[in-house]
């Protein structure tokens, strides 16, 4: 795994130059947006990470799709990564890029799972009960998990908190095996 | 009745509803990046343990080896092919542990501790880690009491003591468990708790080893740890720790404890594995760096504690397996160095009919002599010397034919020496027999009896002796020495006994 250091490196750069441009979410959006289309047709990722094209034809390729949707800055960190032979490896750039963001912010992001969606109020209240806890000012991501059936269950980075109907059944369920 | 039993339901009904509280659950868990050979990669898992067990859910577990700044490496305890990747492993918060206690006794069980033998579930409160640190200095005892093996050739010259680690090493094919298990069987009636580790053994072996002890009684004394050829080698590697630790609850107790690791060279040929998977650097042979640390820390574990401390003892026989005799390659020179001496069994003597196939020269004893009886220890220097000296001659002998008639006549002894030695399989041997026997050989009350009869002469006298004369060997047990007295008793057995078999006897020229 020593790529992850160097896709690391990219991700600081990027969220570093996006700060002091303070472009940083038009940055991510066009690379997002350039990233999903590309994952969608496999012909064109294909030919982009082809090492028989040259160079100039990728580029020009890329402007010809793209044409004046996606900015002079996230231009450059494609070719960039196309020079490089790192383009496979954007998703994992954008992915690391965002937790470094919230990080370089002093936020620290939630996963919260329900079956149905939070109110804002319930939000409120979930923020401000862990924010005590972690001391850190808190975003929430609300994912839709039917599968827990009821309850919450909130990640905290590497912590998970279980407080939905499954963990309890299975809990319960493990209770029962362990008796005997 | 029943409505006292009703009233008991509401109570408690009516007091869940008062208390009424959510309970949540808090655990830390990573996710899995990658799975594969019994290994997996898991990021997250922020503050977990070395060593410490990863729930991966549908009752796998896995052992975190691995900490790295993002991920950890973890081996798989069972089926890793239920685990895919994106799955959430959860931490435990318990290093690896091992149930451990009385009722393990005379039961088939995984290096998990559960049951193999199909005698039902084991429950046991106690749990031992698999990885402890071994008893200090401070703690620890001095060797002075025997184990005793009840095979001649190794009470007598290369003794083991309670808290000794001796290695058995030898080729394949040479007799190496042989001398495990006649040490297991020899147990039976005396106050050794024997734990016996296979490590990627067939489980067809085993299965026989295990019809064998418990056909001759021994399996009452015994706990047999078994990861088996099929077994994944996670589980191989961490059989002889588990082991160890099931060793560990006894000698706490003030017990004393025998341990075979059969074969240590498997045990480090599993733990290859697991590095080379974990992509740790490979060394020599391509052995991990630490595999001398994997063996030392593993034997280092076997000791004789203090009376303060409770006075257990475990006792190490690890076994090596060497390719061509060769014993100077990385694994077996690993090992010697770490043990308090070995038995080296050559496939040669083998062959020859010596059995077991110890070769007396290479093999040694550090601290064990100091644990053996006065009796035995009388008899053996005088052995030790003979053997070697027979085997200088025996060598130089090939080359000339007239030879004097003292060089014939310690030739002569050498071969009954040799002939003395010879054992069967599963018969071990008390002590006093052994010094008996050992003592009419060297003192060459033996050198007029035939060497081809020499093995049912030796089944008469102990007979005899059994019969007729019982107070010599009540007096050497009760004694543990021989004194000038006693000496001449035997001497007088033994000619006693020899005048009855006369056809056993060499027939001199004068006679025919």
């Amino acid at each position: 795994m020593a790529q992850t250091s160097t896709i690391k490196h990219y991700a600081k750069a990027l969220v570093e130059l996006g700060i002091e441009n303070q472009c940083y979410d038009a940055l991510v959006a066009d690379l997002v947006d350039v990233d999903a289309k590309i994952n969608e047709n496999l012909e064109f990722k294909k030919y982009l990470t082809d090492k028989h094209v040259t160079f100039a034809k990728k580029q020009e390729a890329l402007k010809n799709t793209f044409k004046d949707f996606v900015g002079d800055k996230s231009y450059n960190f494609l070719f960039l990564l196309i020079k490089e032979g790192r383009l496979l490896e954007l998703s994992s750039i954008l992915e690391i890029a965002a937790k470094t963001h919230l990080k370089a912010q002093d936020l620290f992001e939630i996963i919260v799972e329900s079956v149905v969606p939070l109110t804002a109020k319930q939000e409120k209240e979930i923020a401000e009960k862990l924010a005590q806890s972690i001391k850190q000012k808190l975003i929430i991501k609300n994912i839709i998990n039917p599968e827990i059936i009821g309850g919450l269950k909130i990640f905290l980075g590497d912590t998970e908190i279980d407080g939905s109907i499954r963990g309890k059944i299975l809990r319960l369920k493990k209770k029962i095996e362990d008796y005997e | 009745m029943a409505e006292k039993k009703n009233d008991y339901v509401i109570e408690a009904l009516k007091k869940q509803i008062s208390e009424f509280n959510e309970h949540v659950a808090v655990d830390t868990v990573g996710r899995v990046l990658e799975v594969g050979d019994g290994i997996a990669k898991i990021s997250g898992l922020s503050n977990v343990m070395y060593s410490e067990m990863l729930d991966f859910g549908a009752g796998v577990f896995g052992v975190a080896l691995n900490l790295e700044e993002d991920e950890v490496g973890a081996m798989i305890l069972g089926d890793w092919l239920k685990i895919k990747e994106g799955d959430v492993v959860k931490s435990t918060g318990r290093v690896l542990e091992v149930p451990v206690g009385e009722n393990l006794i005379g039961r088939v069980v995984n290096p998990l501790g559960e049951a193999m033998d199909g005698k039902g579930r084991i429950d046991s409160k106690t749990f031992y880690p698999v990885e402890k640190i071994a008893p200090g200095v401070i703690t620890r005892k001095s060797v002075n009491v025997p184990v005793q093996t009840g095979i001649k050739a190794v009470d007598s010259m290369i003794p083991i003591g309670r808290g000794q680690r001796e290695l058995i090493i030898g080729d394949r094919q040479t007799g190496k468990t042989a001398i495990a298990i006649d040490t297991i069987i020899n147990q039976k009636g005396k106050d050794l708790i024997c734990i016996y580790v296979a490590i990627a053994q067939k489980e067809s072996k085993i299965a026989k080893i295990v019809a064998k002890l418990e056909e001759a009684g021994a399996m009452e004394h015994t706990i047999i740890v078994l990861a088996g050829a099929s077994a994944p080698s996670s589980l191989n590697y961490i059989a002889p720790f588990a082991g160890c630790a099931m060793g560990e609850y006894f000698m706490d107790k003030g017990k004393d404890v025998l341990i075979v690791y059969d074969d240590l060279s498997k045990h480090a040929v599993s733990y290859r594995e697991i590095s080379l998977l974990l992509r740790r650097p490979p060394g020599r042979e391509a052995y991990p760096g630490d595999v001398f640390y994997l063996h030392s820390r593993l034997l280092e574990r076997s000791a004789r504690l203090d009376k303060e401390f409770g006075g257990g003892s475990i006792t190490a026989l690890p076994i090596i397996e060497t390719q061509a005799g060769d014993i100077s390659a990385y694994i077996p020179t690993n090992v010697i160095s770490i043990t308090d001496g070995q038995i080296f069994l050559e496939s040669d003597l083998f062959y020859q009919g010596v059995r077991p196939a110890i070769n007396v020269g290479l093999s040694v004893s550090r601290v064990g002599s100091s644990a053996q009886i006065k009796a035995m220890k009388k008899v053996a220097g005088k052995l030790r010397l003979e053997v070697a000296q027979y085997r200088e001659l025996a060598a130089f002998a090939q080359f000339g034919s007239d030879l004097d008639e003292a060089t014939k006549n310690q030739l002569e002894r050498g071969k009954r020496i040799v002939e003395i030695l010879k054992q069967g399989q599963y018969v071990p041997m008390s002590v006093e027999k052994q010094v008996i026997i050992l003592f009419s050989a060297i003192k060459g009350l033996l050198d007029n009896v035939q060497v081809e009869k020499l093995n049912e002469f030796e089944i008469g006298l102990h007979n005899y002796l059994e019969t007729s004369v019982p107070e010599v060997m009540k007096e050497i047990s009760e004694k543990k020495e021989i004194d000038e007295a006693l000496e001449a008793k035997i001497i007088k057995t033994v000619n006693e006994y020899k005048s009855t078999v006369d056809e056993m006897l060499v027939k001199t020229e004068t006679e025919s």
